[in-house]
């Protein structure tokens, strides 16, 4: 009886074992493995970064930052020129000088 | 040979992190892999696409754990049957169900229809635990103590487990017509 069932589940079983086809299963399996997404990740961070570049080449990106910040420093520097307080200028200095100082010699050579 | 084989892929993709080597395992262990997912989901065949995805991904990043004390194979189908049960596990989690068997009545009741239908009705008789020996043992033809080894238990409760679940699905097949 026990002999019976066992022919009997392993026909039926056996009989309904059948290959899968791949149907591309293997390649969306390669496509969302993790290192894959980082390489990915990293090829569009690279376009994205050459494609700036290039509009900012194009457009004389260094011109413009190299004017504007000249631009900048020529009206500061007339104003600074006119009311500078020269012991705060000396106080902040000497403060600066001293944290410099403390923070070369805490470092562990 | 094959094992040897495996085992020079292995090496490849976890050495020099060859892809190619890693898509000649997955072509190679695609079907029975997902076959084991199609039993166990009731012929959801979505559904055991994304898991056997889940489980070769999860295989690609724990590839430098395999250890070679079991054949690449029984690794493999232990982590499905891990992906499977953690599944099974978030679904009750979600669903509040006590067993999967309500859902899995449901899966047959709406999508195994066609030629698999009957095997799939059959397996639906059986507890996961029961569905996932009868499957291992008789479909993909795995040993005793290579089963022992995917489920983690003691390869008498596995007896046991095989031997419950072939009377159940005997009686299921008498009662359908299928002893001749």
């Amino acid at each position: 009886m026990k002999d019976n069932n066992d022919e009997l589940v392993a026909r039926f079983l056996q009989s309904r074992c059948k290959e899968i086809e791949d149907n591309d299963f293997s390649e969306r399996v390669i496509r969302n493995l993790p290192e894959r997404r980082l390489d990915i990740s990293r090829i569009l961070n690279f376009i994205c970064f050459a494609i700036c570049a290039f509009l900012f080449i194009k457009f004389d990106g260094f011109i413009i930052i190299f004017e504007f910040v000249s631009e900048l420093f020529a009206a500061k520097s007339h104003i600074l020129s006119q009311d500078i307080n020269y012991n705060s200028l000396f106080i902040a200095f000497g403060v600066l000088l001293c944290i410099g100082i403390e923070r070369i010699c805490s470092l562990k050579w | 040979m094959g094992q040897i084989n495996d085992i020079a892929l292995v090496a490849q993709v976890v050495v020099f992190k060859n892809i190619k080597a890693f898509d000649t395992l997955v072509k190679k262990y695609q079907s029975p892999i997902r076959r084991f997912f199609l039993h166990q989901t009731l012929g959801d065949s979505e559904l055991s696409d994304d898991l056997a995805q889940e489980t070769f991904i999860k295989a690609y990043t724990s590839l430098s754990s395999f250890k070679n004390l079991s054949s690449f194979s029984t690794w493999l189908y232990r982590i499905a049957y891990n992906v499977f049960y953690d599944y099974i596990r978030s679904r009750k989690e979600e669903c509040g169900l006590d067993t999967y068997e309500v859902d899995a009545q449901y899966h047959t009741e709406q999508k195994a229809v066609g030629e698999h239908m009957d095997l799939y009705l059959g397996l639906s008789q059986l507890k996961e635990v029961e569905r996932s020996c009868i499957t291992l043992f008789y479909m993909e033809d795995l040993a005793l103590d290579r089963i022992s080894d995917i489920m983690g238990i003691p390869t008498g409760t596995i007896k046991s487990h095989l031997s419950r679940g072939k009377e159940k699905l005997a009686n299921f097949l008498k009662n359908n017509g299928y002893e001749r």
